[in-house]
């Protein structure tokens, strides 16, 4: 695996990868650091790349992996900025809140392939892949994601 | 609820970034990615298949037929200029990392502020029996800065067409408009060295053609590419033929015409000709009278320098010559990796600068090399080996050149505070890199104690003490002022207010 293939795919992909990101931290500028990080620290260990599976796979997981770790920092500043009083608020709704909770409360499984799944647009093939799971267990994982959150939205409607 | 309901809410749940684009320049950086050893010259690709052979040995044989009619005459100049759009292919890492490096310790008003990310392979030129790949991009000045893998380059700020032109050496015209550089190639197997290639630029938008003209009378078409905005300028790299390279038949000057064959440019190449020749019999004699002869031995005083095993002996006549046969093992490394030599002087109102813009490519087996430095006033303040590496804070040379050999004690003092101004710069820009330029205050402080620990010292005031080459650092509103004081005593600071640099401050 050459950089250049790691550039050609950040070329390629990198909306994608931005909106996993997004999707995984929530905010724009985290969701870019995100992916910067990925593929910078996809650069330092490209030697551990062995090509068992696809180098996109390799780099989604990287990009999970790296969400994770931003989003328990996140976490840790959010609650240190809420202790100071800094937070502020931009004054905008957003767009369906009880689905965004839901979504966060999805088991960790779960809530990756969809975001996989609806924001990566891969496959349960790929998906399967990505986070070192059966096909079947892709499927299964995401019908009861789908099934979650379509109760929280049917609860809240109702 | 509808699994398509709950998709279409889910795709409104997070903007779906279309149109987005990265920095990879920011993901190289943080990855810590030094440059490459110089880019491995590329094989033409194989073809793919028999059509393909087939239909190449089809072409070839109808070129073949064009070029032995009498029509080559008129396709000569069709087949001079290529246009290329600017929209090849981008530059790999280590290109665009010396094209960035154009910026560093260059004095403000000389930085060529080159946008290293949009730099673009822009043609491959052949010669010697080898590919030459030229690189160019577009700088934030309105001008451009060219590469041609380990041959080097140049930069040209925004043109100016000058109403008038005055004080040409004798046998130029506009020669604003072409710029020419001359390079030494090895002969293979020896230590000997011949003028090589001539490269370079053609800023006449009209160029319809470019010609070399030998001192014989005789000449010869060469290709050049002519780039499209925002580079808006022509390229030549052309290598000389076995045949020209004797006194008599030498290449004289370099032309450009437009498309009637009209002279549009010509410029004498003065690192060729060293006397004019006689004409031959029946011919108008040769126009060109040299005003001078170029030396190539320096002359008494000299100035003597020496740094790990590299010495320069320069003589008052501009005569500098470099030697590197007992280098040190870790210079010999940088020379084989690919590396460059020139020197400074200062001079003019800019007070530092680096005379001529030559720079000249050292090459393993030649341990010996001269450079003939015109209208500079002498002394030398020093000389330098750079190699083609990148740079990142901390940087492995404390952001000194690979060797530095100072020939007057202001050369040292510059060479000190060159490389306390680029350390400064370069952990300003790690500053951008690790997002937290923007931070003030407490954040900043904790920031920076997060990434950088106890090395980077908060100061209590502009005037606090600061040992050298340490950086220091005073809240302002909205960011901070970053300072490094050089082992000379002077201190470089720059204001980072809300992510964005401020003018440059200097002071004691």
């Amino acid at each position: 695996m050459t950089i250049e293939s790691l550039e050609q795919l950040y070329r390629d992909r990198y909306p994608r990868f931005l909106r996993l990101a997004l999707a995984t931290v929530g905010s724009r500028e985290a969701a870019a650091d995100v992916v910067q990080e990925a593929f910078a620290r996809a650069i330092r260990h490209r030697d551990e790349f062995r090509g068992e599976g696809s180098l996109e796979s390799w780099i989604w997981r990287m990009v999970i992996n790296t969400g994770r770790t931003q989003q328990k920092r996140g976490r840790r500043r959010a609650e240190l900025e809420r202790s100071q009083d800094l937070a502020s608020s931009n004054g905008h709704a957003e767009p369906w809140p009880e689905l965004r909770a839901a979504a966060a409360a999805l088991p960790e499984r779960q809530r990756q392939a969809l975001f996989l799944r609806h924001y990566a647009d891969l496959d349960y093939e790929q998906i399967g892949e990505v986070l070192g799971i059966a096909r079947g267990t892709v499927s299964a994982s995401l019908h009861a994601a789908h099934r979650s959150l379509r109760e929280t939205l049917e609860g809240a409607r109702a | 609820m509808s699994d398509t309901l709950l998709f279409e809410r889910l795709d409104q749940l997070v903007d779906n970034c279309a149109g987005a684009h990265g920095d990879w320049d920011d993901v190289l950086y943080r990855s810590g990615v030094v440059a490459a050893p110089p880019l491995q010259w590329r094989r033409p690709r194989r073809f793919a298949n028999r059509r393909a052979l087939v239909l190449a040995a089809v072409l070839a044989f109808l070129l073949v037929i064009l070029f032995a009619t009498p029509a080559f005459g008129l396709l000569r100049d069709w087949i001079g200029r290529k246009d290329v759009a600017f929209n090849g292919k981008t530059a790999p890492f280590v290109i665009k990392r010396e094209f960035a490096d154009m910026s560093l310790g260059q004095p403000k008003s000389w930085d060529p502020q080159v946008i290293a990310s949009e730099s673009r392979k822009v043609v491959v030129f052949k010669a010697f029996g080898r590919h030459y790949v030229l690189y160019v991009a577009p700088t934030r000045k309105g001008g451009f800065c060219w590469t041609i893998v380990g041959m080097g380059g140049s930069c040209a700020s925004a043109r100016h067409t000058p109403s008038s032109y005055p004080g040409e050496p004798a046998g130029n015209v506009n020669s604003y408009l072409l710029g020419v550089m001359s390079g030494m190639q090895r002969v293979p197997g020896t230590r000997a060295q011949f003028h090589g290639e001539l490269s370079g630029t053609v800023f006449a938008e009209n160029a319809a053609s470019l010609r070399i003209e030998y001192e014989d009378h005789s000449f010869v078409q060469v290709p050049f590419v002519y780039v499209s905005e925002p580079i808006n300028a022509g390229f030549f790299f052309w290598g000389r033929p076995s045949g020209h390279r004797r006194v008599g038949t030498r290449p004289l000057a370099v032309s450009a015409r437009d498309s009637h064959g009209k002279l549009i440019a010509r410029v004498v190449v003065l690192h060729e000709v060293q006397r004019p020749t006689k004409a031959p019999p029946g011919q108008a004699p040769v126009p060109l009278k040299l005003p001078w002869r170029l030396p190539s031995v320096p002359k008494p005083p000299f100035q003597r320098g020496r740094a790990e095993g590299v010495s320069i002996v320069a003589g008052k006549n501009g005569v500098v010559v470099i030697d590197t046969s007992h280098a040190a093992a870790r210079v010999r490394a940088l020379i084989e990796q690919g590396a460059a030599w020139d020197c400074l002087a200062f001079f003019g109102p800019y007070h530092e600068s680096d005379p001529t813009g030559l720079s000249m490519s050292l090459q393993p087996q030649m341990s010996r090399q001269t450079m003939v430095l015109r209208g500079i006033p002498m002394p030398i303040a020093g000389c330098e080996i750079s190699g083609y590496y990148g740079r990142r804070w901390h940087d492995p040379l404390a952001a000194h050149r690979g060797v530095e050999i100072p020939l007057t004690a202001r050369g040292k003092r510059y060479f000190m505070n060159r490389a306390a101004a680029g350390d400064l710069e370069l952990f300003v820009h790690l500053l951008h890199t690790r997002r937290i330029s923007r931070l003030s205050g407490r954040a900043l402080d904790s920031a920076i104690s997060r990434y950088f620990g106890t090395e980077i010292q908060r100061l209590a005031s502009s005037t606090s003490s600061l040992a050298p080459r340490r950086i220091g650092y005073v809240h302002i509103p909205g960011g901070a002022i970053f300072y490094e004081r050089s082992t000379t005593g002077r201190r470089f600071s720059v204001a980072v207010e809300q992510g964005k640099l401020g003018l440059e401050r200097e002071g004691r």
